[in-house]
């Protein structure tokens, strides 16, 4: 079986698909890829179907060795990437040979970042999703040794994306939500006026911040009966300090929550690095629908703004090594490329 | 404050509350909206999710509109959320009482004011019902105990109970379907999977479902099989 050979990987890297849906009444919370546009972004540059899967990074990249050739793709928050000792620029789709390596370092800018593979890793399935959901011991994880399958007889192209930064937003859209208006208006005037910083509290369930004006807490406190939560949900409970609910988030909660972020500005949040401000801008239903469907339309425009690569050759160090091979040989290219 | 209320919930889902306070009847309405909807998908709806007193409505906003399905949820309840439902199944769960299975026994007896073979006769006679599931896979909550079972949670956190555990506070019975941490005491543990993602069904339990538990021996536990448990008409 030809695949992707993990050599060494660091904790938080996960195997992410759109998730699992239709689960969370029996407890089971939908997870996928925290970072849907980059997740897109690779299923374009391979042309993938939108449902297949992918490695995501939490920070850390990681050391993987081809099983046979193989087409990946690279998305999400910029690493160094290494082709044995090539360089390769990110968010783009590369070739490699049986043997070799590729080794992704540290992410820049956000935190989230995506190995794709052509036609999706081949990984177990737990309740229609390979996405890994640790603490539910639901579908196979990373570990060191095992081949992260590849679909046999795919082809695809070099090609790349042109970068579009989303990560250092400013203004997080919120909508209200069923506890809003029982948190004193003190409370809510504060949550809109003031900054908030991004802490080291986070990862796949949620992300804590610090109030930049003080803790909000407020005599009585707040509490709700167990109900169902949902990606975005900001909670606030005792300790005043709120947290964003992400893609791992508990299905169901009793903590009271001030609104909700708005489903076109989740892929930012996740991707926000720590020490990161921003502040919480509250729109109406209308506006949040609106941001969506132009978050939706520029995801299904990505395929459309892949470029094919035009390598000039005298740059290419490995110019009958590797070029030749999948370039000229193969024969299979775009003819335009 | 008036109920039901209905409140958007994000930009893709919504909340329809039946109580701020837990009941039984509101359990009730939010099971029965859910059964309701269930049979009748309105269009561009992706996801129902039954809880304590409120049922979450996931949906596509570009297929359908918050106003849409606030207008159908509220035909829906004018139309009567009332009636038992009358295909609720029913499973007898065998369970071990005490010992290593349930190490709060003595504790959870004594803040009762019974004995420990009272609290079990007491446990095992009530039918339950499934009233959701949440917080982990396959975990669910089951009510009501009598009165004499208001007792509140612990006050440490367990890290680890094992799949089954029987854990009580406020009436109700949370029964997980996987290991987890826990501030609720452990009377007790069914040896039978709830949750399991090699078979059919990988859930065997919904919300709705009723469910007695029936005390038997450490010894018998280790021949119980449960693979017909939950497909057996009982």
């Amino acid at each position: 079986m030809s695949g992707l050979k993990v050599v060494k990987f660091y904790p938080g890297t996960t195997i992410q698909d759109q998730g699992r849906l239709g689960f969370q009444r029996f407890g089971v919370t939908a997870g996928g890829a925290i970072d849907r546009y980059a997740l897109a972004q690779g299923q374009a540059l391979l042309g993938n179907n939108a449902d297949v899967a992918a490695v995501e990074f939490a920070g850390a990249g990681g050391v993987f060795q081809a099983v046979g050739d193989l087409w990946l793709a690279t998305s999400g928050a910029e690493m160094p990437a290494l082709v044995d000792d090539r360089p390769i620029a990110w968010r783009r789709s590369f070739y490699v040979r049986d043997g070799q390596r590729v080794e992704l370092g540290a992410a820049k800018g956000g935190v989230y970042s995506y190995l794709h593979i052509a036609g999706g890793f081949q990984t177990e399935i737990s309740l229609g999703s390979r996405s890994n959901f640790g603490r539910g011991g639901m579908a196979a994880q990373l570990e060191t040794g095992l081949i992260l399958g590849a679909a046999e007889g795919l082809t695809a192209n070099q090609r790349t994306l042109p970068a579009r930064s989303y990560f250092d937003r400013r203004n997080v859209y919120f909508v209200k939500g069923p506890q809003t208006d029982l948190f004193p208006q003190k409370i809510l005037d504060r949550f809109q006026a003031e900054e908030f910083t991004v802490t080291a509290s986070r990862d796949r369930m949620g992300m804590r911040l610090e109030p930049e004006g003080g803790l909000l807490t407020f005599a009585g406190g707040l509490s709700t009966l167990s109900e169902a939560c949902v990606v975005g949900d900001i909670q606030l409970a005792g300790d005043g300090r709120p947290a964003i609910l992400l893609a791992d988030r508990q299905p169901t909660g009793g903590y009271p929550r001030i609104g909700t972020v708005i489903s076109a500005h989740l892929a930012a949040v996740a991707q926000m690095p720590v020490g990161h401000k921003f502040g919480f801008e509250f729109v109406s239903q209308e506006k949040a629908v609106g941001e969506l469907k132009k978050w939706r339309d520029e995801i299904a425009g990505l395929p459309g703004k892949v470029q094919n690569l035009v390598r000039d050759p005298a740059e290419i160090a490995d110019l009958l090594a590797y070029s030749l091979v999948d370039g000229v040989i193969r024969g299979d290219e775009d003819e335009n490329s | 404050m008036k109920f039901p209320r209905i409140h958007p919930l994000g930009d893709s889902a919504m909340l329809v509350q039946f109580d701020d306070v837990f009941s039984m009847e509101a359990n009730a309405k939010a099971l029965a909206l859910d059964r309701v909807l269930s049979a009748n998908m309105p269009m561009g709806v992706v996801e129902l999710v039954p809880t304590i007193a409120s049922l979450m409505i996931r949906f596509d906003p570009l297929e359908t509109s918050y106003l849409a399905l606030q207008e159908i949820c509220q035909e829906a309840i004018a139309g009567g959320l009332e009636g038992e439902h009358q295909d609720n199944r029913t499973f007898i769960v065998p369970a071990i009482y005490g010992g290593q299975d349930g190490p709060d026994l003595a504790e959870v007896a004594d803040l009762m004011g019974v004995s420990d073979d009272q609290a079990i006769a007491s446990h095992s006679e009530t039918t339950l019902q499934v009233m959701m599931l949440g917080f982990a896979p396959g975990c669910s909550y089951l009510g009501l105990l009598s009165e004499a079972w208001n007792i509140p949670r612990g006050t440490k956190i367990n890290p680890q109970v094992p799949a089954g555990a029987l854990l009580v506070a406020l009436r109700q019975v949370v029964f997980p379907g996987a290991p987890m941490p826990t501030g609720w005491r452990q009377i007790g543990r069914a040896p039978v999977k709830t949750f399991d993602v090699a078979r059919d069904p990988v859930f065997a339990l919904s919300s709705g479902d009723k469910i007695r538990f029936e005390p038997i021996s450490v010894k018998k536990a280790a021949f119980v099989d449960d693979s017909l448990l939950w497909t057996a008409e009982q």
